[in-house]
């Protein structure tokens, strides 16, 4: 017996089509208000039952109680061919699944995590029992069935990666009602299990996350929610801008310096987004130096200065609290050392200004 | 290229222009439906899917066929305005604002040219002291890349020959120069390239043709007497900018003569917030993604007002000292600041993707 992949939620709507995979491995039922839930090991296997309806009702309440145990979710099952680009017999891992409600087609699709699958599914409201209904769905999928446009739907809702496997049935609105009757006889849950082992037989297990999810910058530091977001995306950008592993990035921006500094934690965070900021920024960072450099005889002076946000205008603000006739002469005396059209051209991009700054440097 | 379905409008299935596309493309299934918007964009198809399995539409446009382009864009002063006979495009550029517009990346031609061109006579009518009257085609598509498939150019040709006041832009990528030969140039049509640094081409501009064989397609059509138009646009950062526009435009002019530039037109990168979450979807390894841009003032992408403008101004610079004359030369600006505007012509950011 091959080894269950750990922490699946495997989904079929009807018993009939789990019947090989309850047979092969050793699930249990579990006691749950939902019926038809089955664990084996990490795993877990779902009956749904037929329908969008069902399928979100019974998905719905299990995801709630074990999406924390649960990796990723795989369905399988059978499907109808629309059109000929699907044989009856074949299994296909599907790409796309679309919905039909009961006004039309839904807007939202969902796309598995098998980036090698090249079939879509539609999932209708109904059962396509005659031809009329198979024409209404194929522009849309080569393929229908009755769930997976619920199990995206809930899969995307719970931030979980889905599979399918579908095993081509009938020919939908052709054959449907004979390639029921021929089901109830055979197990179309062999080539499904045979298609699922082949799958998951080449599939290693997701990497590690980039940083551990719990202080992810180690002692000294202390994350919150959205700095450990802006931390996380910061480094992939710089990953891709220099082809460097994390731990050289870090360093690159001081971590070792920050880590010593006499703040808390949090602000020790803050010093090092900002320099992962600057890293990342090298012009805007550069301008701002520059910037700073030029507004310094007035911070010396002792009055604040503030640019517009985002630099998006050629504007900047000068605030000062005068209690004598000394600073009144210490702010025209800064006033006069400093000169509003260089920060204006280096504001609105003049290159000339640029190539000055860079050949005094 | 290869489509998995053909759907075909039943009101157009019998006109000689869908016949001539249809037979083009003898092996695809074709499906009769009653309207386009019955199938496309019904449903969210995900963008990167027309590597695989692209649709093609043939169809009517209905509603308004000749749009006002948005303020400033183009040439200062003159009448701009687009038309749609197509949507949807075969190539697959990183930062095509296409990856979130229709919802559905399948490839759609119109095919009701002549009620086209009679809103664009109307157009004209509106305008009778107007010199020009600009019309520009590819504001969804590239005029170009389909047009062996389209044929719809032959049918432009006599309008525009006889409306000398009306200009035509078309703006391409595609290098499939012949049918434009064929037809032979008239003044009043300008065929524009989008042109950037071979590496910026061979990174973003996945499925288009280089930069080598877009310049060698304008060099036919300047040989054939075709005016040209350039769009160095979307510019991204670099730290050997000047360097790297003034090789491009030295290439540029070794291809085309400087008097048969129209105009050279110079945009940044930019994003809508939509576009760029599409665009991180569909291309996390970007290199675009390693750029200095962030949400700007108005929630889109860009870099730092700064930076764009440092960007614009050192192309342009790059282009006069290479004797491009100073007219010819304007910055897609996505604001009206006059200290930005420095005597330019400005243009808004949503009038160019390309
Ligand atoms: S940017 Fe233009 S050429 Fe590129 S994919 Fe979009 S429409 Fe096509």
């Amino acid at each position: 017996m091959s080894k269950l992949p750990s922490n699946m939620l495997l989904c079929f709507a009807h018993k009939g089509e789990a019947r090989s995979f309850l047979k092969h491995y050793p699930f249990q039922p579990v006691a749950f208000p939902v019926e038809g839930l089955y664990r084996c090991e990490a795993s877990l296997l779902l009956i749904t039952g037929e329908g969008l309806q069902r399928t979100s009702e019974k998905l719905g309440a299990v995801l709630g109680g074990f999406y924390r145990e649960i990796r990723e979710i795989v369905n399988l099952g059978i499907a109808g061919a629309l059109d000929e680009r699907a044989k009856p017999g074949e299994v296909l891992s599907i790409r796309t699944c679309y919905g039909e409600g009961q006004n039309g087609p839904l807007f939202h699709s969902f796309t598995s995590r098998d980036g090698h699958a090249t079939v879509d599914c539609i999932s209708s409201v109904e059962r396509v029992e005659d031809p009329e209904a198979a024409q209404r769905l194929a522009p849309f999928a080569p393929l229908v069935d009755r769930e997976l446009w619920s199990i995206g739907s809930l899969a995307k809702r719970f931030a979980l990666p889905f599979r399918s496997l579908k095993l081509v049935a009938d020919r939908a609105g052709v054959d449907t009602r004979e390639v029921c009757a021929t089901l109830r006889l055979e197990d179309p849950g062999i080539p499904l299990l045979q298609a699922f082992r082949e799958t998951f037989a080449g599939i290693v297990e997701d990497p590690a996350p980039v940083l551990a999810a719990e202080n992810p910058l180690g002692p000294g530091f202390y994350c919150t929610a959205s700095q450990q977001r802006r931390l996380e995306s910061m480094l992939k950008a710089l990953a891709l801008k220099g082809g460097e592993e994390n731990l050289a990035i870090l360093k690159k921006a001081g971590i070792g310096e920050i880590r010593q500094r006499p703040i808390a934690p949090k602000a020790r965070t803050q010093a090092l987004l900002e320099n992962l900021h600057a890293l990342l920024n090298p012009f805007e960072s550069r301008l701002r130096g520059i910037l700073e450099e030029m507004v310094q005889p007035l911070a010396e002076a002792g009055f604040e200065v503030r640019f517009s946000p985002h630099l998006e205008q050629d504007w900047l603000e000068i605030k000062a609290l005068l209690h004598n006739s000394g600073q009144t002469r210490k702010l025209g005396e800064a006033l006069q050392r400093f000169t509003l059209e260089e920060i204006q051209a280096l504001l609105n991009g003049d290159p000339q200004i640029y190539k000055k700054v860079d050949s005094s440097q | 290229m290869k489509f998995e379905q053909v759907f075909v409008e039943t009101q157009v299935r019998d006109l000689p222009q869908t016949v001539k596309i249809l037979k083009k493309l003898p092996e695809v299934p074709v499906r009769e439906i009653r309207k386009i918007e019955d199938v496309f964009g019904r449903v969210r198809k995900p963008y990167l899917h027309k590597r695989t399995a692209l649709n093609l539409y043939i169809g009517r446009k209905e509603g308004h066929l000749v749009k006002e382009a948005p303020d400033a864009y183009g040439l200062l002063g003159e009448p701009h305005f687009y038309f749609i006979h197509s949507y949807n495009c075969i190539y697959e550029c990183e930062y095509c604002y296409l990856q979130g517009y229709f919802k559905s990346p399948d490839l759609v031609l119109f095919v009701n040219h002549e009620e086209i061109q009679a809103e664009m006579a109307a157009v004209l009518r509106r305008f009778p002291e107007r010199e020009r009257v600009w019309f520009h085609a590819g504001e969804f598509s590239d005029s170009l890349a389909l047009t062996s498939l389209s044929q719809e150019w032959p049918l432009y040709w006599p309008f525009f020959e006889e409306h000398p006041r009306a200009w035509l832009e078309l703006r391409t990528k595609a290098v499939n120069v012949r049918p434009l030969l064929q037809l032979g140039p008239l003044p009043n049509v300008v065929v524009t390239f989008s042109l950037s640094p071979e590496e910026s081409t061979l990174a973003l501009d996945r499925g288009t043709p280089g930069l080598g064989n877009r310049l060698a397609a304008m060099s036919r059509l300047a040989k054939a007497g075709f005016t040209l138009g350039v769009h160095y646009d979307p510019v991204v950062y670099r730290d050997d900018l000047e360097s790297a526009y003034r090789e491009l435009t030295g290439a540029l002019l070794a291809a085309v003569p400087e008097q048969q530039i129209a105009y050279i037109s110079v945009g940044v990168v930019r994003f809508t917030h939509e576009v760029f979450l599409e665009f991180k979807r569909n291309y996390p390894e970007s290199t675009l993604l390693k750029e200095e841009m962030s949400a700007s003032f108005d929630n889109k992408i860009r870099y730092p007002r700064p930076q764009r403008l440092f960007m614009l101004k050192t192309i342009r610079d790059a282009c006069l000292e290479l004797g491009v004359s100073p007219e010819k030369v304007y910055l897609c600006m996505e604001e009206d600041h006059p200290a930005a505007q420095g005597g330019e012509v400005a243009r808004t950011a949503e009038a160019t993707h390309r």
